[in-house]
């Protein structure tokens, strides 16, 4: 079991660093609501089952819901500089 | 759509019921005091909804406020911004569908998170919150302009003030009565749905509040050109 959250914070640690460095926004969202996923199984595992379904909904849902509306709403820039 | 949503609805609905028929979870035999005092008092199975619905029962009361205030600053400020038009929907058929059959379900979760927060993991702002999710998303499949139709249709709105009435008229009642959780309210057998005093009607109001709250952010987030 220990194991298996170690596995669940690589992957969070990775899923943090991946927003930072994806440059298209929408995988950056995503690399997010992967974040706060894996905070809502952890919170589970430590028996907060309360703040696990509060971060899942608020976290992984809304947040990323709302961001993608943002996303969608703004237009890309073509120039690189 | 129309039959994908019904569908959906009826299949989130249909679970709703049998989830709330089959919840009956036996007190917890804890030999911890908080357990036992908590038991007694409000006869809340979850510790978590027995302290912010009765203990910190202030606490959740000017939450709501808090909430209440931001809504109203944001539907006072964003009207003055151009509107924008709507967010248009996904041209992926395949998104659609997923969105259109889920989110139904997702906001009867949320309805039964509220309901059954007094016994089970859950309560009012995350079942809420929930409730907010599955419009959110439904908006992506169908548009912002068709997914905030009920809202108006419906004078959500007016029914979000009468929530905070009810929560305040509660807490008042509660002031009177000795003990803020006693009014009027039947303790029932713990771990029963109907049981846990107050709980469920303030789970609904905070549950509404939060619900209409985040679909009106929402809405007006998304129709106004400078707010996103």
């Amino acid at each position: 079991m220990m194991l298996f959250q170690f596995l669940l914070i690589l992957i969070m640690l990775i899923g943090a660093i991946a927003v930072c460095v994806f440059r298209t926004l929408i995988n950056a969202v995503v690399a997010m609501a992967l974040v706060s996923l894996i905070a809502s199984i952890l919170f589970y595992y430590l028996q907060a089952p309360d703040v696990a379904m509060a971060e899942a909904s608020v976290g992984a849902a809304l947040t990323t819901a709302i961001f993608v509306i943002a996303i969608r709403k703004t237009k890309k820039r073509d120039d690189k500089g | 759509m129309k039959r994908f949503a019904s569908i959906a609805t009826l299949i989130g609905a249909g679970i709703l019921f049998i989830f709330i028929l089959m919840t009956r979870i036996p007190p917890m035999n804890s030999s911890s005091i908080y357990a036992k005092s908590v038991l007694r008092e409000d006869g809340s199975i979850n510790m978590v909804s027995a302290i912010y619905l009765d203990y910190r029962l202030y606490d959740s009361l000017f939450e709501v406020l808090v909430f209440t205030s931001a809504i109203l600053g944001v539907s006072y400020y964003i009207a003055h911004f151009p509107e924008a038009g709507e967010v248009f929907p996904s041209n992926s058929k395949l998104t659609f569908i997923a969105i259109v059959a889920s989110a139904p379900m997702v906001v009867c979760w949320g309805i039964y998170t509220l309901l059954t927060g007094h016994i089970s993991p859950g309560g009012a702002f995350s079942g809420g919150a929930i409730g907010a999710s599955g419009i959110l998303f439904l908006s992506l499949a169908i548009g912002s302009r068709k997914a905030e139709m009920p809202f108006h249709k419906m004078r959500l709105e007016a029914l979000e003030k009468y929530a905070l009435l009810l929560i305040a008229s509660y807490i008042v009642l509660g002031i009177f009565d000795k003990g803020l959780f006693s009014p009027l309210f039947w303790i029932g057998i713990p771990g029963a749905f109907l049981s846990g005093r107050g709980a469920i009607v303030l789970n609904v109001s905070i549950g509404i509040k939060v619900f209409v709250g985040g679909w009106a952010i929402l809405y007006l987030f998304s129709r106004h050109r400078e707010s996103v």
